[in-house]
């Protein structure tokens, strides 16, 4: 009966998502570069589906089916004329059961501060430092995230996929209000991500499932840190969790590459090239400029 | 509209954008004398460029976009040769000692206050005295019919002379016309080598109009000594930033460079076009926007309370 009941949400829920997916949810393929053809075409047949449980024949025999995720480009190339990258995360897994894929990106310690008002001026209040923080985050789930309880058997046994969960920013906390705990620290963390276009948190909406496969589209903005992004998917069965997880990566390529390589493995040559070359153009022009 | 992934800012830009800032920046700096970092900064950091980059960036377009400056100036006669050298070890000292300053405020974690509140201090201060200064110098021309070329020191210099003159190592700089203590140039650019280091600027908003009122130098003749300072300036903190901090974009540099040199140009061609009086009410007001901008930014409620601490640069 439990069974039954959650398939027909999540079914409904699906139904919901897939219209979304063909007006605001997702771009057309038109509107951004790098769109997959795949996912078009895999996305448009779900979207005059009607919401009913009877609707998914895919959602029997689910427990058989093994979970994986892929994601697509499994390089982003940030060169010269980088203006971000759409990336198609593919995940097989059992429609009828609760699902949630989470993308992060390199993970580095930062330090938080809040502005405090004194004697009339704003300054530097409380700060934090967040260990192990991700520089980017994206969240798609089939349903709210806080039902996503992940134990032992999720293989999130160092409460990693709950420590990333953490970041993503409570609307009910009052932005005014001092962190008082780390949970806190990590909400504004998030909510600066978000303001920078790098945190996503789409419950609901991008998730859709078709013959046991979902896909989410995942828009990463030219700011988006570069290095090794990590995708985990994770299903939730009356058995149970079951993870898959994949990767993408986000390097420098062509002039980008080498200008960013100089600049850290030999800043003195970088740094005196720089300075010359500013030298030389500065008199180039002003030469140019003055010539009687 | 074309965009740029910068390498070492790791975003994308618009190009036109990138070159019109340079651009108007640089038009600014041919026509005042001031390196433009005070505006450049800012407004790099407002289309979203990071903050040590922004600056990192700006130092070395303003080192190419002051000697394009200091070329038509120098063409001109307009350069102090001898000012601009006492300037520069007074700025070197400064700068050196700037930087330890600046490393200790930054441990007590409110350096961004200190450096909000100085520019505020300053530029009120200066802004104030220069606008009321160009407009009686103004009011004075239109009732005197004097020369266009007086200056703001030939207006003051009864007041000035006295304690000047009772300085030692009194030196004469006949570019500018005036004999002066040495200790006064260097003392100067001491001042704007620490400020300089702290705040992140070439220092040319508060080293015109000092040049004009405590050194008493010709106005024409303050802008082109001032880039000549600048340049050097610049490039020292280009190095700095390169080889210590990397956070110099050579990409984002080139591009405000292509902007700013053509402006700076402009700039300095219009600037001898304007009597001493009009450019220097044309910079006080520039530089009491400035200063009510920054008010305002110090006194209002910022729309996110919460923001990254970022290593490295300044």
């Amino acid at each position: 009966m439990n069974h039954l009941m959650r398939l027909s949400a999540l079914v409904l829920l699906l139904s919901g998502a897939t219209n979304g997916l063909t007006s605001d949810a997702l771009p057309s393929p038109g509107e951004s570069p790098g769109v997959s053809p795949l996912t078009s075409a895999l996305a448009s047949p779900l979207a005059s589906r009607p919401a009913s449980p009877l609707a998914s024949p895919w959602a029997e025999s689910t427990d058989t089916i093994k979970p994986g995720i892929t994601a697509t480009p499994e390089q982003v190339k940030a060169g010269l004329f980088f203006q971000g990258q759409l990336v198609v995360l593919r995940a097989n897994a059992p429609a009828s059961n609760p699902a949630i894929i989470i993308v992060s990106g390199p993970r580095h310690d930062r330090q938080i501060s809040k502005k405090t008002r004194q004697t009339g001026i704003w300054l530097n209040g409380p700060s934090a430092e967040l260990q192990n923080a991700p520089g980017y985050l994206a969240v798609f789930s089939s349903g709210p995230v806080g039902e996503f309880n992940f134990g032992d058997q999720s293989g999130d046994q160092n409460g990693d996929l709950t420590d990333l969960l953490g970041y993503l920013p409570d609307d009910m906390t009052d932005p005014e209000q001092t962190p008082t705990s780390l949970k806190q620290w990590r909400h504004a963390y998030g909510r600066l991500l978000k303001a920078r276009n790098l945190l996503i948190n789409q419950p609901e909406k991008p998730l859709v499932g078709q013959h046991n496969q979902f896909f989410a589209r995942l828009m990463l903005p030219s700011s988006a840190p570069t290095g090794k992004y990590q995708v985990t998917l994770v299903t939730q069965n009356d058995s149970g969790f079951s993870r898959a997880e994949s990767q993408f990566e986000v390097v420098k390529v062509g002039l980008v590459k080498q200008l960013e390589q100089a600049a850290f493995t030999q800043p003195v040559l970088y740094g005196v090239g720089s300075l010359l070359f500013a030298l030389l153009f500065g008199w180039l022009v002003g030469t140019l400029f003055n010539r009687r | 509209m074309l965009h740029i992934y910068l390498p070492i800012a790791e975003v994308s830009v618009s190009l036109l954008m990138l070159m019109a800032i340079g651009g108007g920046v640089g038009f600014l700096s041919g026509l005042f004398g001031v390196g433009g970092g005070f505006l450049m900064t800012p407004l790099l950091i407002f289309i979203g460029i990071p903050p040590a980059i922004a600056v990192g960036s700006e130092a070395n377009q303003l080192a190419a976009a002051s000697l394009s400056g200091v070329i038509a100036h120098w063409r001109g006669a307009r350069v102090d040769l001898r000012m601009g050298i006492m300037l520069l070890i007074g700025g070197l000292i400064g700068s050196t000692f700037g930087v330890s300053l600046f490393a200790w405020l930054r441990a007590t974690g409110q350096v961004d206050l200190v450096i909000k509140l100085l520019y505020v201090v300053l530029l009120s201060s200066i802004g104030s005295m220069m606008m009321i200064e160009s407009v009686r110098a103004n009011l004075k021309n239109r009732r005197q019919s004097t020369s266009p070329d007086e200056t703001a020191a030939d207006n003051q210099q009864p007041n000035h002379l006295t304690w000047r003159q009772r300085l030692p190592w009194q030196m004469t700089f006949p570019t500018s016309g005036v004999t002066i203590s040495a200790i006064l140039p260097v003392g100067l650019g001491i001042i704007i080598g620490v400020l300089a280091a702290i705040m992140g600027i070439g220092g040319g908003f508060i080293m015109v109009p000092a040049m004009i009122y405590l050194l008493g130098m010709p106005t024409a003749i303050v802008i082109g000594t001032s880039l000549f300072q600048i340049m050097f300036v610049a490039a020292n903190v280009t190095l700095q930033q390169a080889i210590r901090v990397q956070t110099v974009d050579v990409v984002l540099a080139l591009l405000l460079m292509a902007g700013s040199v053509i402006g700076a140009q402009i700039g300095a061609r219009a600037g001898t076009k304007l009597k001493g009086e009009e450019l220097r009410f044309l910079l006080a007001l520039i530089v009491l926007l400035v200063c009510a901008w920054l008010m305002f930014n110090l006194i209002s409620e910022p729309v996110e309370l919460f923001g990254m601490v970022t290593g490295g640069g300044h």
